[in-house]
């Protein structure tokens, strides 16, 4: 049983321990099925599946609620290595048991890695349409830095160094925007650690794929366009 | 460093699909330490000539040598080479990047030849005081006169001390008070060794000059009674992109006129027959041939000077002829 924020753990069937997020003081009742409960304890952010808050009820109340009275438990959680299992149970170890948990979420991790995917792109044809603006507007200058015997690498380094910071402060304000709009998603989103170490590696190579069509702009510029009127 | 040195330079290129050479077998060579000034119209391969010369833009035959490297033979690393530490070039435009200073500018070149921060800023700052330009380092373009602006240009053109200077019509964009200091500035550059090429249309800066270039020569002007000349079939009467002062009258025969195209072929323009001209706005306007006539059949042609074609014409004169009427017989 979780640890109550305020209020006690349920002692007696038709008593509940509630999630905080359903909103819910102790002493009010809790209509579930057919069956009425009274709240006596709150327990702070307990949800599954995504913000579904959940209840929690002695082991006799459950199999009123949910078995129709039978004696039933589905899982037994332990500390420790069970010596020897009911007749019936199997042993699962910690992540088989997450696992488990998190299999119902598969299509929601999914659609979010699509759409993060999406937006990937999305990224690589702005900061592309941005250099690549900002090339055309420097043509000129690209000639001119040909003609005075700048190497065209230089140039190309210039404009790929553009493209790789402007993409790094986009991941910098993404990373801010993340931590400020994460409480507002409808669902928790965890964001692992391994995410934000990627994120400036996958900035760098986005902003390298997006100055391609800028770079080949400015490798075909002619340094005759630096002559001639304004 | 040496002698710039010109041979039979030819510079083809297509326009509209039409072989075009500005430049037609030029050869030209000037001492070290001398300011040559190319004079000519526009588009008679002034700048054409610079481009070359600067190695931007490559002969369709002919060399260009200067200090014993042939500059045409140049390639890859070696040709931006050449363009950095040889060559220094003040464009029409100025062409300075909005975004820098005058001072950042100047550094441009010094860090591509991979000079540091620091030094290259302190020679920066040097070539823009001899500019007397010590007040407005930290401007950007924007905020500098055009005469300001072309100074800024010539620092960053010296920047290397590049042996061979040129200069894209310098003036062209100058009031007579900003032109004068950029003369004097330019005068000054051919010190020592250092050949200075300037391109101009203008020709009230030619006293500078050391040699003067003419790209178009003035035409001889000397009149001649119309002369009637006979061709066989396939004799060519003019070739295209050559200079002449004759223009035809078919008396006898049947003459083609005919574009040559840069991909090597020749398109036919049309066939002139007995009565029509041809030739008539090249020598007019003193411009090149736009057009090679060939004999298409044994024939004859009565060539006039302009100013006896012009008598020909009478009183409606030079108009009809350009808006392509035909002539009153005569």
């Amino acid at each position: 049983m979780p640890q109550v924020s305020e209020g006690q753990t349920p002692s007696t069937p038709t008593e509940v321990s509630v999630s905080s997020t359903l909103g819910k003081h102790i002493g009010e009742d809790l209509q579930v099925g057919a069956r009425t409960l009274r709240i006596v304890g709150i327990v702070p952010n307990a949800t599954a599946l995504a913000k579904t808050p959940c209840i929690f009820l002695t082991t006799e109340g459950l199999q009123q609620l949910a078995y129709n009275g039978q004696p039933m438990i589905t899982s037994i959680g332990i500390i420790g290595t069970p010596k020897q299992l009911p007749d019936g149970y199997q042993a699962v170890d910690r992540g088989v048991g997450i696992t488990d948990l998190m299999r119902p979420l598969k299509v929601a991790v999914g659609a979010i890695s699509i759409v993060a995917f999406l937006l990937w792109i999305v990224a690589v044809l702005i900061v592309g349409s941005l250099v690549y603006l900002s090339a055309l507007e420097r043509l000129r200058d690209f000639a001119v830095f040909k003609a005075i015997g700048v190497p065209t690498r230089s140039i190309l380094a210039g404009l790929a160094l553009q493209a790789v910071i402007v993409a790094l402060l986009a991941a910098a304000v993404g990373v801010v925007l993340a931590q400020l709009l994460a409480p507002l998603f409808p669902m928790i989103v965890v964001v692992p650690m391994r995410a934000y170490l990627a994120l400036p590696l996958i900035a760098i190579a986005i902003g390298l794929l997006a100055s391609v069509a800028g770079l080949r702009r400015a490798v075909a510029v002619d340094p005759a366009l630096a002559f001639g009127g304004p | 460093m040496g002698d710039l040195s010109i041979q039979d330079l030819v510079v083809e290129y297509s326009s509209g699909g039409y072989a075009l050479r500005p430049i037609n077998g030029l050869s030209l060579d000037v001492q070290a330490g001398s300011l040559v000034i190319l004079l000519g119209p526009s588009g008679c391969g002034k700048t054409t000539l610079l481009s070359c010369l600067g190695g931007i833009l490559r002969p369709k035959s002919g060399a260009i040598k200067f200090g014993g490297v042939d500059v045409t033979a140049l390639e890859g690393r070696g040709l931006a080479q050449y363009r950095r530490d040889t060559v220094g070039i003040v464009f029409q435009a100025f062409n300075l990047v909005p975004s820098l200073t005058a001072l950042e500018n100047v550094m441009v070149p010094l860090r591509a030849a991979g000079m540091s921060r620091g030094a290259s800023r302190k020679r920066a700052e040097e070539l823009l005081t001899r500019v007397n330009l010590a007040e407005r380092m930290r401007h950007r373009p924007g905020d500098l006169s055009g005469g300001q602006q072309q100074r800024v240009a010539v620092a960053r053109a010296i920047a290397l001390e590049p042996p061979l200077i040129l200069a894209d019509e310098p003036t062209a964009h100058l009031d007579f008070i900003q032109v004068e200091e950029v003369l004097r500035l330019i005068r000054s550059l051919a010190e020592g060794e250092r050949v200075v090429v300037v391109a101009t249309h203008d020709s009230r800066i030619l006293p500078m000059a050391d040699h003067v270039v003419e790209l178009v020569p003035a035409q001889t002007s000397e009149n001649r009674a119309p002369e009637t000349i006979r061709f066989a079939a396939g004799e060519v009467v003019f070739e295209q992109c050559t200079m002449g002062d004759l223009i035809y009258v078919v008396s006898d025969g049947e003459f083609e006129i005919v574009r040559e195209l840069a991909d090597g072929g020749e398109e036919l323009v049309k066939v002139a027959g007995p009565g029509d001209y041809f030739g008539e706005i090249g020598v007019l306007f003193h411009m090149p041939r736009s057009a090679t006539v060939r004999a298409r059949t044994d024939g004859a042609v009565v060539g006039y000077t302009a100013q006896a074609f012009r008598e020909r014409l009478g009183v409606t004169g030079i108009g009809d002829v350009i808006a392509e009427r035909e002539l009153a017989s005569d």
